[in-house]
């Protein structure tokens, strides 16, 4: 076996919240070494935010934390002070890699902007992410993935037509601008590697949210349309819906999209007469029926279980459970795929990461280890990164500048 | 790694891909291409079904004219080619062998079916980075399983939570789950060349689109093993501690989002609301002598009745937007400091000044058209370029300058390949 892809990488993982540290994530599974910036004095806003582990409440004790940060060592640094600002300084120095995600002009006013960086470090590769980009009026605009999924056009494109929009679940955009960034970010990496130059990247959320958009885009500039929400429905296929099934809150989706495949759907609900009406011949009677359509289908869906009912209709029929978290641990396939992975974590015991959604075949992606406690890796990090004494450290810690909380405080 | 020279300084510009993907995969090798690779867009002799995806030029259905075609095969050479045909599958093991990595989305196993799948096209060329683009990957109980975009929702969680909780739930009326899929084909190709780069050791990146699009489930995941509870769809509607507060509001031309909380961050957005709002309204008195900043969640805890001055607040709030548009809301935001943002139309996203002032959208050249508006680069690189790609190619257009000019496949042999429709 090779070994991993990013193996000898140092990675300074200034960021919080999103889209940084899941960045900095994809390098760590991969074999990066990655040390995650912490503090409980300006803490990251995903460790006061569920699930805890228990339902308690505790920084070290959330898993929307813990999912995005594993395989990573934690230096717990209060920024407020000089010394923890001249640490963060010597950790660029060490870096082949420096994420950022502050409000633009934060990095600089500690001394840390790409400039102050590679003055002595030309070689590092830093990237600064946030909601609207570096540079223009609204750099400065706070703000966080769900105001931003709203922004970039995807609320308006959700719910049903006779409705006003609702909100995707979470901070969406987080989770399509993390891999333009990773993306970018490996790029520069490669251009580093033979070229021995580094470089500043500048990635705004907004302008990598609206890449997704680009076709409607284009339909607005050239023919001036807008498109909206409309349920569950596609121009292209009927019947397309979630339709109910037995239980509480249970549904299926079933998408037909070839009239051949309706007739194969007819078979499935045993030929139902209904089915038979000229109103359901062919996709645009069926489109001009929809509402109907879907009131004798899931008539029909709703005696069944709906996972049942999915592996009736596969593979001849598009079909699938409208899966609930709890759902996902007894998925088949994601279980196939060794999709969840338990780690130990140190003070939540063993819970379970989001895992890699890639089977690399040669250099698996390997989750090193759960995530840190505020600061838990500081000793470990000085000493190894920054060759500091203990003396040194236990100075730090004692002033306030470094922190340490966990199994090793 | 390629040698030949590029006239990009992309950061991937010695890199040259060869994109097989249909509709479901084409954003990866646009990524990929932006950064400055050399991407190769291999089509049937048919062309590409995914240009028979609308919406089309001018609403003109043509195969030419998929504006989803234009966006995400632009900067791609375009070749045509029969990859079932002996003769094509000899041309195209030719193609690998001087190409640093292939992306497909074709059905799982179809590709070793005829005979080109990874061992075959990793015994041509050992450092080729091969990545598969799929519903729910390369093997498995599902892998056989139909899997378009509504399916990919419901199966991978994100359905479950999004929606009217009375109604059935909904997924995000235009396509998100290859998309998701295709992004993350794109980071494991660029990691795939970073390591081959190095090492010479080339591998099959296998992507389930499932298990990208979960990864928007955020936090979701795992409330079973924590909390052993699933967290549910709540709408225009978000709870904490037990208490509702809307999220969606109408404005007088369509809707703004904002999420109501106490707390430090939360309650200055609410103070900086009263302050627009007391210049033209009246403000109810409950509403302003709250201390919302002292209002977080430990406090509505400890006091669960309080937590109904959101609910209250969301009641007025209802009635004050609705005296404004969108931009001016915003634009009062912006200057206050209120946490909020529009419910943007494309239209309204096309306009924004942010993405104008950052120069986001740029003019495409179409021979006989005026030049087309495009969503532009989506990162600034200080150092390499990130380039805006020509406009996407016709059916077979580069089959000349890649069979002839970089292959050297003779005149004769070229005329005879378009005449059997091998290309």
């Amino acid at each position: 076996m090779a070994d991993l892809i990013f193996k000898g990488l140092k990675v300074w993982d200034m960021s919080w919240v999103g889209v940084g540290p899941l960045t900095a994530r994809y390098l760590a599974d991969n074999g990066a070494t990655v040390i995650r910036m912490d503090s409980s004095k300006r803490v990251d806003i995903l460790r006061i935010s569920p699930p805890f582990q228990d339902g308690k409440p505790g920084f070290n004790n959330s898993m929307f934390y813990g999912d995005f940060n594993c395989s990573k060592l934690g230096l717990g640094l209060d920024m407020a002070t000089d010394e923890a600002r001249e640490v963060a300084r010597e950790m660029a120095q060490w870096a082949d890699v420096v994420l950022e995600s502050f409000t633009p002009g934060n990095m600089a006013k500690w001394g840390l902007s790409y400039e102050d960086i590679s003055k002595d470090n030309p070689g590092v590769v830093m990237l600064s992410t946030c909601m609207q980009g570096q540079t223009g009026p609204r750099a400065h605009y706070p703000g966080f993935g769900n105001l931003m999924a709203s922004n970039s056009g995807y609320y308006e494109i959700t719910g049903w037509a006779d409705a006003e929009p609702v909100p995707v679940y979470g901070a969406y955009t987080d989770f399509i601008a993390h891999r333009f960034t990773t993306t970018a970010l490996i790029a520069a990496l490669d251009h580093k590697a033979r070229t021995g130059q580094g470089q500043y990247l500048d990635v705004s959320q907004f302008e990598a949210a609206v890449q997704y958009f680009g076709p409607e885009v284009l339909d607005y500039t050239v023919n001036g349309n807008t498109p909206t929400r409309n349920g569950n429905a596609d121009p292209i296929a009927a019947p397309h819906a979630a339709y109910p099934c037995l239980g509480e809150d249970r549904w299926i989706a079933i998408a037909v999209e070839t009239d051949q495949e309706w007739r194969i759907f007819k078979e499935k609900m045993g030929n139902p007469a209904w089915a038979e009406s000229a109103k359901f011949a062919t996709l645009s009677t069926r489109k001009e029926n929809e509402d109907e359509l879907n009131q004798q289908v899931g008539a029909w869906t709703s005696a069944w279980n709906d996972k049942e009912l999915q592996y009736f209709l596969q593979p001849d029929i598009a079909a699938g459970s409208v899966q609930d978290q709890f759902d996902l641990y007894e998925d088949a396939q994601t279980l196939y795929r060794g999709y969840f992975v338990d780690l130990e974590h140190s003070e939540m015991g063993k819970v379970p990461y989001n895992g890699s959604q890639t089977l690399f075949s040669k250099t698996p992606t390997t989750l090193s280890k759960a995530s840190p406690c505020v600061g838990e890796d500081s000793r470990q990090v000085l000493k190894e990164c920054l060759g500091f004494s203990d003396q040194k450290i236990d100075g730090l810690v004692a002033s306030g500048a470094v922190e340490i909380t966990g199994p090793n405080a | 790694m390629n040698a030949q020279s590029s006239d990009t300084t992309g950061a991937l510009s010695p890199y040259k891909i060869l994109d097989l993907t249909d509709h479901r995969g084409w954003l990866a090798g646009k990524m990929l291409g932006d950064l400055g690779a050399t991407i190769i867009k291999l089509e049937p002799v048919d062309g590409d079904p995914g240009r028979h995806r609308g919406p089309f030029f001018k609403d003109k259905v043509d195969s030419d004219n998929s504006l989803k075609w234009w966006f995400f095969n632009q900067g791609k050479k375009g070749i045509s080619l029969d990859l079932e045909s002996e003769q094509g599958k000899a041309l195209f093991k030719q193609l690998v062998a001087d190409a640093d990595a292939v992306i497909e989305s074709f059905e799982p196993g179809w590709l070793d079916s005829i005979g080109l799948g990874y061992k075959a096209l990793e015994a041509v060329n050992s450092k080729i980075v091969m990545t598969s683009i799929t519903a729910f990957g390369q093997g498995g109980p599902h892998a056989g399983f139909k899997g378009p975009d509504l399916i990919l929702s419901a199966l991978c969680g994100t359905m479950y939570l999004c929606g009217d909780p009375e109604r059935p739930p909904v997924r995000i009326s235009i396509p998100q789950g290859y998309m998701h899929g295709a992004a993350e084909g794109a980071v494991s190709t660029t990691m795939g060349l970073y390591h081959a780069r190095s090492t010479g050791i080339g591998q099959h990146a296998d992507i389930s689109s499932q298990l990208a699009c979960s990864r928007a489930l955020m936090n979701a995941t795992p409330f079973p093993k924590l909390e052993n509870r699933s967290l549910q769809r709540t709408g225009i509607w978000t709870e904490s501690v037990g208490s509702f507060r809307r999220v969606i509001y109408p404005a007088k031309d369509g809707f703004i989002t904002m999420m109501i909380n106490g707390g430090m961050l939360g309650g200055k957005s609410i103070e900086a609301i009263f302050e627009w709002a007391g210049e033209t309204v009246e403000i109810p008195e409950k509403l302003l002598n709250t201390d919302w900043q002292g209002l977080d969640a430990a406090a509505i805890i400890q006091d669960p009745a309080k937590g109904l001055l959101f609910t209250e607040l969301s009641e007025w709030l209802m009635d004050f937007y609705p005296n404004f548009d969108k931009e001016t809301i915003y634009a009062e935001a912006l200057k206050r400091r209120i946490l909020l943002a529009p419910v943007s139309t494309i239209a309204d996203i096309c306009e924004d000044e942010q993405l104008i002032a950052r120069e986001y959208f740029v003019d495409v050249e179409h021979e006989g058209n005026d030049a087309v508006t495009y969503p532009g680069v989506w990162a600034k690189m200080s150092e390499t370029e990130i380039r805006v790609g020509a406009r996407a190619p016709h059916v077979g257009e580069h089959n000349r300058a890649i069979f002839v000019d970089e292959m050297g496949v003779s005149e004769v042999e070229f005329e005879r390949l378009v005449e059997t429709r091998i290309i």
